[in-house]
Protein backbone atom coordinates (compact mmCIF):
# COMPACT_ATOMS: atom_id res chain seq x y z
CA UNK A 1 0.00 0.00 0.00
CA UNK A 2 2.76 2.18 0.87
CA UNK A 3 4.94 1.15 -2.10
CA UNK A 4 1.91 2.16 -3.89
CA UNK A 5 1.80 5.40 -2.89
CA UNK A 6 5.56 6.37 -3.14
CA UNK A 7 5.28 4.74 -6.74
CA UNK A 8 1.94 7.08 -7.58
CA UNK A 9 4.02 10.28 -6.21
CA UNK A 10 7.23 9.58 -8.15
CA UNK A 11 4.81 9.01 -11.34
CA UNK A 12 2.96 12.36 -10.69
CA UNK A 13 6.58 13.95 -10.06
CA UNK A 14 7.75 12.64 -13.35
CA UNK A 15 4.64 13.59 -14.79
CA UNK A 16 4.75 17.38 -13.48
CA UNK A 17 8.57 17.89 -14.32
CA UNK A 18 8.06 17.07 -18.01
CA UNK A 19 5.25 19.64 -17.83
CA UNK A 20 6.73 22.27 -15.67
CA UNK A 21 10.02 21.54 -18.87
CA UNK A 22 7.19 21.87 -21.42
CA UNK A 23 5.40 24.79 -20.37
CA UNK A 24 8.48 26.86 -19.12
CA UNK A 25 9.23 30.23 -20.48
CA UNK A 26 12.66 30.75 -22.69
CA UNK A 27 15.60 32.30 -20.73
CA UNK A 28 15.92 36.12 -21.38
CA UNK A 29 19.25 37.70 -21.71
CA UNK A 30 19.73 38.57 -18.11
CA UNK A 31 22.47 41.09 -17.17
CA UNK A 32 23.96 41.26 -13.60
CA UNK A 33 22.36 44.31 -11.83
CA UNK A 34 25.65 45.55 -11.66
CA UNK A 35 24.92 49.49 -10.63
CA UNK A 36 22.40 48.57 -8.22
CA UNK A 37 24.63 46.22 -6.51
CA UNK A 38 27.21 48.80 -6.06
CA UNK A 39 25.02 50.98 -5.08
CA UNK A 40 23.77 48.52 -2.64
CA UNK A 41 27.48 48.16 -1.52
CA UNK A 42 27.94 51.86 -1.18
CA UNK A 43 24.63 51.67 0.98
CA UNK A 44 26.20 48.90 3.74
CA UNK A 45 29.35 50.72 3.77
CA UNK A 46 27.79 53.73 4.28
CA UNK A 47 25.65 52.30 7.09
CA UNK A 48 28.93 50.92 9.07
CA UNK A 49 30.05 53.95 9.09
CA UNK A 50 26.92 55.74 10.42
CA UNK A 51 26.73 52.78 12.94
CA UNK A 52 30.40 53.48 14.37
CA UNK A 53 29.71 57.25 14.02
CA UNK A 54 26.53 56.69 16.50
CA UNK A 55 28.32 54.46 18.93
CA UNK A 56 31.48 57.02 19.32
CA UNK A 57 28.82 60.12 19.69
CA UNK A 58 26.64 58.12 22.26
CA UNK A 59 29.32 57.42 24.04
CA UNK A 60 31.00 60.79 23.78
CA UNK A 61 27.34 62.29 24.78
CA UNK A 62 27.13 60.06 27.65
CA UNK A 63 30.46 61.19 28.93
CA UNK A 64 29.27 64.22 29.53
CA UNK A 65 26.68 63.16 32.08
CA UNK A 66 27.93 63.53 35.42
CA UNK A 67 27.12 60.18 36.66
CA UNK A 68 27.59 58.30 33.70
CA UNK A 69 31.03 59.52 33.07
CA UNK A 70 31.97 58.55 37.24
CA UNK A 71 30.44 54.99 36.57
CA UNK A 72 32.36 54.98 32.99
CA UNK A 73 35.81 55.70 34.90
CA UNK A 74 34.79 53.36 37.97
CA UNK A 75 34.22 50.77 35.62
CA UNK A 76 37.13 51.54 33.74
CA UNK A 77 39.72 51.55 37.08
CA UNK A 78 37.90 48.43 38.32
CA UNK A 79 38.58 46.37 34.82
CA UNK A 80 42.10 47.77 35.12
CA UNK A 81 42.98 47.08 38.33
CA UNK A 82 41.51 43.14 37.80
CA UNK A 83 43.42 42.86 34.25
CA UNK A 84 46.94 44.40 36.12
CA UNK A 85 48.36 41.51 38.14
CA UNK A 86 48.84 42.63 42.12
CA UNK A 87 52.27 44.12 41.99
CA UNK A 88 54.93 44.48 44.44
CA UNK A 89 54.84 48.40 45.61
CA UNK A 90 57.76 50.40 45.06
CA UNK A 91 60.10 50.08 47.99
CA UNK A 92 61.85 53.39 49.14
CA UNK A 93 64.57 53.68 51.36
CA UNK A 94 62.28 55.65 53.96
CA UNK A 95 59.36 57.39 54.38
CA UNK A 96 58.39 59.82 56.50
CA UNK A 97 61.20 59.26 58.88
CA UNK A 98 59.77 55.71 59.92
CA UNK A 99 63.49 54.23 60.34
CA UNK A 100 63.72 51.94 56.87
CA UNK A 101 61.72 49.84 54.93
CA UNK A 102 59.80 49.60 52.82
CA UNK A 103 56.66 52.33 51.87
CA UNK A 104 53.84 52.84 49.28
CA UNK A 105 50.83 55.69 48.91
CA UNK A 106 47.97 54.90 46.50
CA UNK A 107 44.20 55.67 46.26
CA UNK A 108 41.82 52.65 47.26
CA UNK A 109 38.83 51.89 45.69
CA UNK A 110 35.41 53.08 47.15
CA UNK A 111 33.77 51.16 50.04
CA UNK A 112 35.68 48.70 52.31
CA UNK A 113 39.01 47.93 52.21
CA UNK A 114 41.07 44.98 53.71
CA UNK A 115 44.44 44.66 55.34
CA UNK A 116 46.18 41.13 55.07
CA UNK A 117 49.02 40.25 56.73
CA UNK A 118 50.61 37.09 55.05
CA UNK A 119 51.23 35.36 58.77
CA UNK A 120 52.06 36.51 62.60
CA UNK A 121 55.32 37.26 63.39
CA UNK A 122 57.48 36.96 66.81
CA UNK A 123 57.02 40.42 67.24
CA UNK A 124 56.05 43.65 65.70
CA UNK A 125 52.62 45.23 65.19
CA UNK A 126 49.91 46.66 62.52
CA UNK A 127 49.46 50.88 63.21
CA UNK A 128 46.06 51.89 61.19
CA UNK A 129 45.53 55.54 61.44
CA UNK A 130 42.55 57.66 60.30
CA UNK A 131 43.43 60.55 58.28
CA UNK A 132 41.79 63.59 56.47
CA UNK A 133 43.16 62.50 53.02
CA UNK A 134 42.43 60.59 50.12
CA UNK A 135 45.09 57.87 49.53
CA UNK A 136 46.56 55.10 51.44
CA UNK A 137 50.14 55.09 52.45
CA UNK A 138 52.12 52.12 54.31
CA UNK A 139 55.38 51.61 55.76
CA UNK A 140 57.50 49.49 57.02
CA UNK A 141 58.94 50.21 60.79
CA UNK A 142 62.22 48.24 61.28
CA UNK A 143 63.32 49.26 64.63
CA UNK A 144 66.97 48.77 66.08
CA UNK A 145 67.81 44.74 65.56
CA UNK A 146 64.66 44.19 63.73
CA UNK A 147 64.75 41.00 61.51
CA UNK A 148 63.64 39.33 58.84
CA UNK A 149 62.15 41.04 55.59
CA UNK A 150 58.48 42.29 54.57
CA UNK A 151 57.46 43.69 50.74
CA UNK A 152 53.96 45.67 50.35
CA UNK A 153 51.74 44.46 47.48
CA UNK A 154 48.91 46.90 46.56
CA UNK A 155 45.44 44.87 45.84
CA UNK A 156 42.70 45.93 43.99
CA UNK A 157 40.89 46.45 46.70
CA UNK A 158 43.72 47.00 49.87
CA UNK A 159 46.60 45.89 50.97
CA UNK A 160 48.71 43.20 51.46
CA UNK A 161 52.07 42.49 53.98
CA UNK A 162 53.67 39.81 52.32
CA UNK A 163 55.87 38.91 55.95
CA UNK A 164 58.75 36.87 56.55
CA UNK A 165 58.02 34.35 59.56
CA UNK A 166 60.63 35.37 61.31
CA UNK A 167 60.29 39.34 60.95
CA UNK A 168 60.08 41.36 64.00
CA UNK A 169 58.74 44.73 61.79
CA UNK A 170 55.81 46.93 62.73
CA UNK A 171 53.85 48.44 60.33
CA UNK A 172 52.09 51.59 59.93
CA UNK A 173 48.64 52.06 57.70
CA UNK A 174 47.27 55.77 57.01
CA UNK A 175 43.91 55.19 55.67
CA UNK A 176 41.15 57.75 54.99
CA UNK A 177 38.60 58.94 57.18
CA UNK A 178 36.39 58.23 54.63
CA UNK A 179 36.51 54.73 54.24
CA UNK A 180 33.58 52.67 54.73
CA UNK A 181 34.99 49.87 56.58
CA UNK A 182 38.29 48.17 56.70
CA UNK A 183 38.99 44.26 57.86
CA UNK A 184 41.83 42.77 59.21
CA UNK A 185 43.32 39.61 58.67
CA UNK A 186 46.65 38.62 59.76
CA UNK A 187 47.29 34.50 58.42
CA UNK A 188 44.41 32.26 58.50
CA UNK A 189 43.38 34.32 61.25
CA UNK A 190 39.78 35.71 62.29
CA UNK A 191 39.22 39.01 60.41
CA UNK A 192 38.94 41.89 62.72
CA UNK A 193 36.29 44.81 61.03
CA UNK A 194 37.92 48.60 61.49
CA UNK A 195 34.90 51.15 60.93
CA UNK A 196 36.25 54.56 60.55
CA UNK A 197 33.77 57.22 62.42
CA UNK A 198 36.42 60.31 61.55
CA UNK A 199 40.08 61.24 61.46
CA UNK A 200 42.70 61.01 63.88
CA UNK A 201 41.63 57.55 65.01
CA UNK A 202 44.06 54.87 65.67
CA UNK A 203 44.27 50.66 65.95
CA UNK A 204 47.22 49.06 67.35
CA UNK A 205 46.86 45.46 66.23
CA UNK A 206 49.56 42.79 67.64
CA UNK A 207 50.73 40.49 65.17
CA UNK A 208 52.34 37.79 67.21
CA UNK A 209 51.21 34.99 66.93
CA UNK A 210 47.91 34.17 69.98
CA UNK A 211 49.75 31.39 72.42
CA UNK B 1 33.06 34.09 -4.93
CA UNK B 2 32.46 37.32 -6.92
CA UNK B 3 28.71 38.44 -7.13
CA UNK B 4 28.95 38.08 -10.85
CA UNK B 5 30.25 34.87 -10.37
CA UNK B 6 27.55 33.78 -8.50
CA UNK B 7 25.15 35.71 -11.00
CA UNK B 8 26.35 33.43 -13.71
CA UNK B 9 26.02 30.48 -11.99
CA UNK B 10 22.70 30.80 -10.50
CA UNK B 11 20.77 32.81 -12.56
CA UNK B 12 19.33 30.40 -14.54
CA UNK B 13 17.60 28.05 -11.77
CA UNK B 14 17.00 30.86 -10.17
CA UNK B 15 15.10 32.81 -13.09
CA UNK B 16 13.03 28.94 -13.68
CA UNK B 17 12.22 28.51 -10.09
CA UNK B 18 11.01 32.63 -9.98
CA UNK B 19 8.76 32.28 -13.21
CA UNK B 20 7.13 29.09 -12.48
CA UNK B 21 6.55 30.60 -8.63
CA UNK B 22 4.99 33.78 -9.89
CA UNK B 23 3.90 32.52 -13.33
CA UNK B 24 5.00 35.78 -14.60
CA UNK B 25 8.30 36.02 -16.82
CA UNK B 26 8.96 39.96 -16.71
CA UNK B 27 8.61 39.62 -12.69
CA UNK B 28 10.59 36.43 -12.38
CA UNK B 29 13.22 38.50 -14.01
CA UNK B 30 13.15 41.69 -11.12
CA UNK B 31 13.17 38.87 -8.72
CA UNK B 32 16.21 37.54 -9.87
CA UNK B 33 18.37 41.11 -10.23
CA UNK B 34 16.53 41.80 -6.65
CA UNK B 35 18.01 38.59 -5.31
CA UNK B 36 21.39 39.61 -6.10
CA UNK B 37 21.01 43.13 -4.68
CA UNK B 38 20.15 42.03 -1.53
CA UNK B 39 23.17 39.55 -1.32
CA UNK B 40 25.05 42.28 -1.83
CA UNK B 41 23.43 44.58 0.91
CA UNK B 42 22.81 41.67 3.33
CA UNK B 43 24.97 38.51 2.26
CA UNK B 44 24.30 34.89 4.75
CA UNK B 45 26.38 34.91 7.38
CA UNK B 46 27.13 31.18 6.01
CA UNK B 47 28.42 31.05 2.66
CA UNK B 48 28.02 27.30 1.99
CA UNK B 49 24.11 27.86 2.17
CA UNK B 50 24.53 30.18 -0.04
CA UNK B 51 22.27 28.28 -3.17
CA UNK B 52 19.45 27.52 -0.06
CA UNK B 53 19.68 31.71 0.68
CA UNK B 54 19.24 32.89 -3.00
CA UNK B 55 16.07 31.02 -3.42
CA UNK B 56 14.54 31.53 -0.31
CA UNK B 57 15.38 35.69 -0.62
CA UNK B 58 13.65 34.93 -4.07
CA UNK B 59 10.68 33.47 -2.66
CA UNK B 60 9.75 36.38 -0.46
CA UNK B 61 10.80 39.25 -3.10
CA UNK B 62 8.52 37.23 -5.17
CA UNK B 63 5.66 37.18 -2.51
CA UNK B 64 5.76 40.35 -1.56
CA UNK B 65 5.70 41.39 -5.49
CA UNK B 66 2.96 39.22 -6.05
CA UNK B 67 0.91 40.55 -3.25
CA UNK B 68 0.62 44.23 -5.83
CA UNK B 69 -2.90 44.11 -7.35
CA UNK B 70 -1.46 44.55 -10.89
CA UNK B 71 0.69 41.92 -10.80
CA UNK B 72 -1.99 39.79 -9.30
CA UNK B 73 -4.08 40.33 -12.21
CA UNK B 74 -0.90 39.73 -14.48
CA UNK B 75 -0.22 35.94 -12.42
CA UNK B 76 -4.26 35.33 -13.45
CA UNK B 77 -4.98 36.60 -16.81
CA UNK B 78 -1.42 35.28 -17.92
CA UNK B 79 -0.67 38.22 -20.33
CA UNK B 80 3.04 36.96 -20.15
CA UNK B 81 3.29 34.09 -23.04
CA UNK B 82 6.86 33.36 -24.83
CA UNK B 83 7.36 30.44 -26.33
CA UNK B 84 9.73 28.34 -25.38
CA UNK B 85 13.19 28.71 -26.79
CA UNK B 86 14.03 26.59 -29.17
CA UNK B 87 10.94 25.03 -30.16
CA UNK B 88 10.45 25.29 -33.62
CA UNK B 89 7.77 27.94 -35.05
CA UNK B 90 4.46 26.73 -34.45
CA UNK B 91 1.60 26.22 -36.61
CA UNK B 92 -1.44 27.94 -35.68
CA UNK B 93 -3.38 25.12 -33.86
CA UNK B 94 -0.33 24.12 -32.34
CA UNK B 95 0.90 27.46 -30.29
CA UNK B 96 -3.09 27.60 -28.93
CA UNK B 97 -2.73 23.98 -28.00
CA UNK B 98 0.77 25.38 -26.04
CA UNK B 99 -0.42 28.64 -24.68
CA UNK B 100 -3.73 26.73 -23.02
CA UNK B 101 -1.20 24.46 -21.47
CA UNK B 102 0.99 26.95 -19.87
CA UNK B 103 -2.31 28.97 -18.36
CA UNK B 104 -3.72 25.50 -16.84
CA UNK B 105 -0.33 24.45 -15.52
CA UNK B 106 0.15 28.80 -14.29
CA UNK B 107 -3.47 28.23 -12.73
CA UNK B 108 -2.65 25.19 -10.90
CA UNK B 109 0.73 26.05 -9.25
CA UNK B 110 -1.28 29.28 -8.02
CA UNK B 111 -3.96 27.24 -6.65
CA UNK B 112 -1.40 25.87 -4.50
CA UNK B 113 -0.16 28.19 -1.21
CA UNK B 114 2.85 29.79 -1.50
CA UNK B 115 4.89 27.31 0.62
CA UNK B 116 3.40 24.67 -0.93
CA UNK B 117 4.79 25.49 -4.21
CA UNK B 118 7.77 26.73 -3.20
CA UNK B 119 8.82 23.71 -1.25
CA UNK B 120 7.37 21.38 -4.63
CA UNK B 121 9.47 23.76 -6.90
CA UNK B 122 12.43 23.70 -4.81
CA UNK B 123 12.56 20.13 -5.04
CA UNK B 124 12.29 20.04 -8.86
CA UNK B 125 15.62 22.00 -8.94
CA UNK B 126 16.90 19.42 -6.86
CA UNK B 127 16.82 20.52 -3.35
CA UNK B 128 17.16 18.10 -0.53
CA UNK B 129 14.86 17.73 1.73
CA UNK B 130 16.44 19.25 4.82
CA UNK B 131 17.65 22.08 2.34
CA UNK B 132 14.17 22.85 1.32
CA UNK B 133 13.08 22.76 5.08
CA UNK B 134 15.77 25.22 6.19
CA UNK B 135 14.76 27.69 3.38
CA UNK B 136 11.02 27.28 4.05
CA UNK B 137 10.83 26.94 8.12
CA UNK B 138 9.91 23.53 8.70
CA UNK B 139 10.68 20.32 9.29
CA UNK B 140 12.52 18.21 7.29
CA UNK B 141 9.31 15.45 7.60
CA UNK B 142 6.92 17.90 7.05
CA UNK B 143 8.57 18.81 3.53
CA UNK B 144 7.79 15.38 2.23
CA UNK B 145 4.04 15.94 3.49
CA UNK B 146 3.81 18.76 1.75
CA UNK B 147 5.20 17.72 -1.87
CA UNK B 148 2.58 15.11 -1.59
CA UNK B 149 -0.15 17.10 -0.89
CA UNK B 150 1.15 19.66 -3.33
CA UNK B 151 1.20 16.85 -5.87
CA UNK B 152 -2.13 15.29 -5.24
CA UNK B 153 -3.83 18.96 -5.81
CA UNK B 154 -1.70 19.17 -8.81
CA UNK B 155 -2.85 15.41 -10.28
CA UNK B 156 -6.37 16.39 -10.30
CA UNK B 157 -5.87 19.69 -11.63
CA UNK B 158 -3.32 19.05 -14.43
CA UNK B 159 -4.19 14.55 -14.86
CA UNK B 160 -0.84 14.25 -13.80
CA UNK B 161 -2.57 10.41 -13.41
CA UNK B 162 -3.70 9.53 -16.81
CA UNK B 163 -1.65 7.21 -18.73
CA UNK B 164 -0.22 8.92 -21.79
CA UNK B 165 -0.53 12.61 -19.38
CA UNK B 166 2.99 14.52 -19.80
Amino acid sequence: MSQDRTDLAAARSRRLSALLQATDPPMPPLAFPAERVALAVRRRAAWRWRAAAAVVLLAVAAFGVPPVRAWIVQAARALWSAARPPKPAAVASSTDGSGGGGAVTFSPAAGSFALQVARPQPAGTLTVETAERATVSAAVIRGPGARGGAELVVLPYGLRILNDSGATASYLVRVPASLGRISVAVGGGAVRVLVPSGPGQQWILDLRAAP
Amino acid sequence: MQLEELFARHKEELYRYAARFTGDPDLAEDVVQDAFVRLAERPPADDSQMRGWLFRVATTIALDAMRGARRRLALVRGRHDRLPMGDPPPDPAAALERAEERRKVREALAALGPRERAVLLMREEGFLHREIAAAVGTTTQSVGTMIARALEKLARRLDLDEEGAR
